[in-house]
């Protein structure tokens, strides 16, 4: 099941919704017939406090988090039926994982060398990291099977034509990517001693499997959700501003990528030499436009349905066609994906502490693995080392130059990087890719027939409207427009600099906190805004009734 | 900065949140539709449980389809993508094209630019030699001695070029229709060139028919009585039969709220549906002889039942597919008897769009046995055992020669 389909707008998520009220409602009546004090639940920063465990959390709560860990496996086994196994799988191996470390790390356990009251101990006793290695090796392993296998096999058969003739692959399960780093997040938080052993296996197996964001992210850290799996601020105002998030995410998803996917579809079969340069900007400036609003569309759905059930996530994108600079660019793109990548591995390896030249080649791993883990083949590698490269490039100067010269420059020139990117990112070829990025400007032979020039004239007069509404859509200008004429109202909180998203809420460091506009405070407004709202509901329904170009974009992540 | 406490929710959120209920309760509650009468198709039905089906993810994907079928006010939500679709400058919704004068074109950009959609391009590739060889081996081998003709009818979009967006991808009509003729260039087979003919002002007609758009539907993608005249007149005057005079005929408007198959993939809102016009004998023309009556013919089949009385059904007027008012369907065989003492009989092998062309070869043929490969070999093998015409006929259209999955029952296997 996708977010973008009638089944699960109009199904699914009414009938979870209203599952949850139930168990909401179910739990308070127990929790008031057991206990005649209400449960505390922790406030304190996690980081800070000396348990190894967190709190238990209400049993209203708990009833949530159960209702909404089956939801989630239910949503999984709808697209996945078999692999949801893997999924439990994961679940429960890394939830005693997680309790291993927990208890060898706990300053009770007498084999525990370490200092007991420090949890960020270096000093991890050699049970623990034996469980942590092993949590690693079988995490990665399953994420490793299940992406790369069929891609290394490939490889080894170029080599050796007779090595496993007759593999056939392995399917990739949905969203392995995705899971699977914010269960390495766990482990390794864990095993720093930066988070406490999550107890409740409902609540790791929420943290896991919540459907708002396993399949294409954000990827979450268990530190920016924890405290919300125990106690979370549930109102109406919440869930409107996430169910009007989630409608404009959907509409992001339908109107816009959908229809410039549709231009992207007709013209990427045809091979570089008969492309016309028109051709090649049109399909380009399309992918470019349908890959940012289909994936930032899912990533405001996933905040949107998260704060239907009472959660604030965290960002994932912020503008990233208005950045001034390819280093900008990754500032506003995928940024869960970036963070983590950034905590986990480029931090570790040394970042920019160890000189010029060991950070250059730091950033050279992390975007050879960034690319790799979009997609298990050659191109997603050149992908990769195409921005390792640009960023390179920036760091050795050319940033500073950038930011010297007229903002239309770095436009310019953030805009051609990416642009030139999409299109080995949009071809497992990588030399179709590259042909591909060489047409933008006329390079190599082409001779396109008759009808491929009368049809992209075509095409560019019938979707030239949609690219231009697309690229203003994807500057801040709507947002702006909303918070200018009242009828979205920037959260409380938030800094007045644009670009400068408040700090103090929900997130962890380096990560940007739910950005979810507030309700508009006057009555007229409101109503525009529930007007404008439910008009694009409706247009995205109506386009999810009758068209059949509907693709899901990141079952290769 | 304090964060500003929660507001109370707008009192207008709440209709919308209702809103969603009521739609899960109507999809609960929806009758079991099973034929769309405005898109002019089956409606998905809910799939069967099944444990095969569940790991296999058909029940799912049979669940999504079904809801995508069954949602309510669907032809509502068609009708406003079509205009959100218009309206925001596109010239296709993914199905037609949106061409002038209010004309729907089929939407053949998939077909024409997917080189690797193997399965179209290898049907097409095998209906081309099943046409090939119905004509050049299995009609030669059961009526040697009949005069046979073929006649191609292209889409309206090879027709009307000037009404079809400018630039839209189209199917190369005349390519196309040249690989299913050239296997024949040579044989005695007659090949009538329709394209020419349907393109071609008529040297002298009335200016009904000097009108090229009154051809084709512009909501259908068959021909009209009008189209069916040009043809018919041009192919019978080719077998030196001539006499088929427009003057003979009159135009009649049997309904101003036609609404066909490219419609269906349109749904455009507020669009009051077309005139259908027949062309009918004058009541002069019946009674000097020129022409037999239409509506006191009847059409039997090979048994000699009646399958109806008239050759168009005016019964289905008002129903989902206003087009089966020529002739009342396809029937696997059906033979009219005409009353012209010409001598001469006519085996039609045939798709829907013959059904428009018949009434003009009423006053040449004394039999007309038309045959629909459609339901099966059989139909087509006794039609050609039985039958003992003095003329064949094997009328087609070129989309239906290309999409055709029953295009082989043509041949005994």
């Amino acid at each position: 099941m996708v977010f973008s389909s009638l089944t699960f707008i109009y199904l699914f998520l009414p009938l979870v919704s209203l599952a949850v009220i139930v168990a909401g409602l179910v739990g308070r009546v127990g929790q008031h017939g057991l206990n005649s004090t209400p449960t505390s639940a922790t406030t304190s920063a996690p980081t800070t406090t000396s348990a190894s465990t967190t709190p238990a959390g209400s049993r209203q709560i708990r009833a949530k988090n159960a209702v909404l860990l089956v939801a989630s496996l239910f949503f999984y086994a709808w697209g996945e039926p078999v692999y949801i196994l893997l999924m439990l799988l994961s679940i429960v191996v890394n939830y005693f994982a997680g309790l291993a470390i927990g208890h060898f790390r706990s300053p009770n356990n007498p084999s525990n060398p370490g200092n007991p009251t420090s949890p960020a101990s270096p000093n991890n006793p050699a049970p623990a990291r034996a469980v942590y290695i092993a949590s690693l090796i079988f995490n990665l392993g399953l994420l490793g099977v299940f992406k790369y296998t069929g891609f290394f096999v490939e490889q080894l058969r170029r080599l050796w034509p007779g090595f496993w003739p007759d593999f056939a692959g392995i399917s990739l399960p949905i969203g392995i990517s995705f899971y699977t780093f914010q269960i390495l997040s766990y482990i390794i938080d864990l095993y720093r001693g930066e988070l406490p052993v999550e107890r409740s296996l409902v609540g790791l197996g929420t943290y896991i499997a919540f459907f708002p964001q396993h399949i294409a992210g954000p990827i979450v850290r268990f530190t920016d959700i924890m405290r919300q799996l125990q106690e979370r601020d549930e109102n109406w105002q919440m869930r409107a501003t996430g169910a009007r998030r989630f409608i404009f995410g959907l509409a992001k998803k339908v109107l816009i990528a959908n229809r410039c996917g549709a231009v992207w579809a007709s013209l990427e079969q045809l091979p570089p030499q008969e492309l016309p340069v028109a051709a090649a900007w049109l399909g380009g400036l399309a992918f470019g436009l349908q890959i940012y609003f289909d994936f930032s569309g899912y990533s405001d759905m996933a905040l949107g349905l998260a704060r239907l059930f009472g959660f604030e996530l965290v960002e994932n994108f912020d503008h990233p066609y208005i950045a001034r600079s390819v280093t900008e660019f990754w500032r506003r793109w995928h940024l869960t994906l970036s963070g983590w990548f950034r905590r986990y591995v480029y931090l570790p390896l040394g970042g920019n502490r160890r000189g010029l030249a060991r950070q250059l080649a730091n950033i050279l791993v992390v975007w050879l693995l960034t690319g790799f883990w979009h997609g298990a083949s050659w191109n997603f590698v050149v992908w990769g080392l195409w921005f390792a490269l640009l960023l390179v490039i920036e760091k050795l100067g050319l940033l500073k130059l950038l930011e010297r010269l007229p903002r239309p420059v770095g436009h310019l020139w953030t805009l051609l990087a990416v642009l030139l990117s999409w299109m080995v990112f949009a071809h497992l070829d990588v030399g179709t890719g590259l042909a591909w990025a060489g047409r933008l400007f006329g390079l190599g032979p082409a001779a396109p027939t008759q009808a491929t020039v009368s049809y992209v004239r075509y095409a560019w007069r019938s979707a030239w409207p949609l690219l231009a509404t697309a690229a203003l859509a994807a500057t801040h200008l709507p947002r702006r427009l909303a918070l200018r004429l009242g009828l979205a109202v920037r959260p409380a909180a938030m800094s007045d600099l644009p670009g400068e998203p408040r700090r103090d809420r929900r997130a962890s460091d380096g990560m940007v906190p739910d950005q979810t506009a507030d309700l508009p405070a006057t009555p007229a407004a409101a109503a525009l805004s529930l007007a404008a709202t439910l008009a694009l509901l409706l247009l995205s329904t109506a386009a999810l009734v009758n068209d059949a170009f509907n693709p899901f974009l990141y079952f290769r992540f | 900065m304090e964060r500003k406490a929660p507001t109370p929710i707008p009192a207008a959120m709440l209709p919308a949140l209702l809103a969603l209920f009521v739609l899960v309760w109507m999809l609960v509650r929806a009758p079991a539709h099973d034929y769309s009468d405005s898109e002019k198709r089956p409606l998905a039905a809910f799939p069967r449980i099944t444990a095969t089906g569940l790991l296999d993810g058909s029940v799912m994907a049979g669940i999504d389809t079904w809801m995508q079928d069954r949602f309510p006010f669907r032809s509502l939500l068609v009708g406003l993508n079509t205009a959100w679709r218009l309206a925001s400058g596109e010239h296709d919704n993914g199905r037609v094209y949106f061409g002038d004068q209010d004309h729907l074109f089929l939407y053949e950009n998939e077909f024409l630019r997917s080189p690797a959609d193997d399965r179209r391009l290898r049907l097409a590739q095998a209906n081309l030699t099943e046409f090939e060889r119905f004509c050049l081996e299995t009609l030669p081998a059961a009526l040697p001695d009949a005069r046979r003709s073929v006649i191609i009818v292209p889409p309206a979009a090879a027709v009307l070029p000037e009404l079809v967006p400018a630039g839209a991808p189209l199917l190369d009509s005349r390519a196309w229709t040249e690989r299913f003729t050239a296997p024949l260039e040579g044989s005695d087979i007659h090949i009538l060139p329709a394209l020419a003919v349907l393109t071609a002002a008529p040297d002298g007609g009335p200016a009904d028919l000097v009108t090229r758009s009154r051809r084709y539907f512009a909501s259908d993608h068959h021909w009209t009585s009008h189209g069916a005249f040009v043809t018919a007149r041009a192919w019978l005057g080719s077998l030196g039969l001539d006499g088929l005079e427009l003057a003979n005929f009159a135009e009649i408007d049997i309904s101003t709220k036609f609404r066909g198959s490219l419609e269906a993939r349109a749904q455009r809102p507020g669009w009051p549906g077309e005139t259908l016009t027949l062309l009918n004998p004058t009541a002069a023309a019946i009674a000097a002889g020129l022409e037999p009556d239409p509506d006191r013919l009847e059409l039997r089949d090979p048994d000699g039942a009646l399958l109806g009385s008239g050759l168009y059904d005016y019964g289905q007027l008002g129903g989902s597919d206003e087009y089966l008012v020529y002739l009342g369907g396809n029937p696997p065989v059906t033979v009219i008897d005409t009353g012209s003492p010409t001598g001469r009989s006519l085996l039609l092998v045939k798709d829907s769009f013959a059904n428009a062309i018949v009434p003009f070869l009423l006053s040449s043929f004394e039999r007309i046995t038309l045959v629909d490969a459609r339901h099966g070999s059989a139909a087509v093998r006794d039609a050609l055992e039985q039958s003992r015409p003095s003329d064949v006929l094997v009328l087609y259209s070129l989309s239906q020669l290309l999409t055709d999955e029953t295009l082989h029952q043509l041949n005994p296997r």
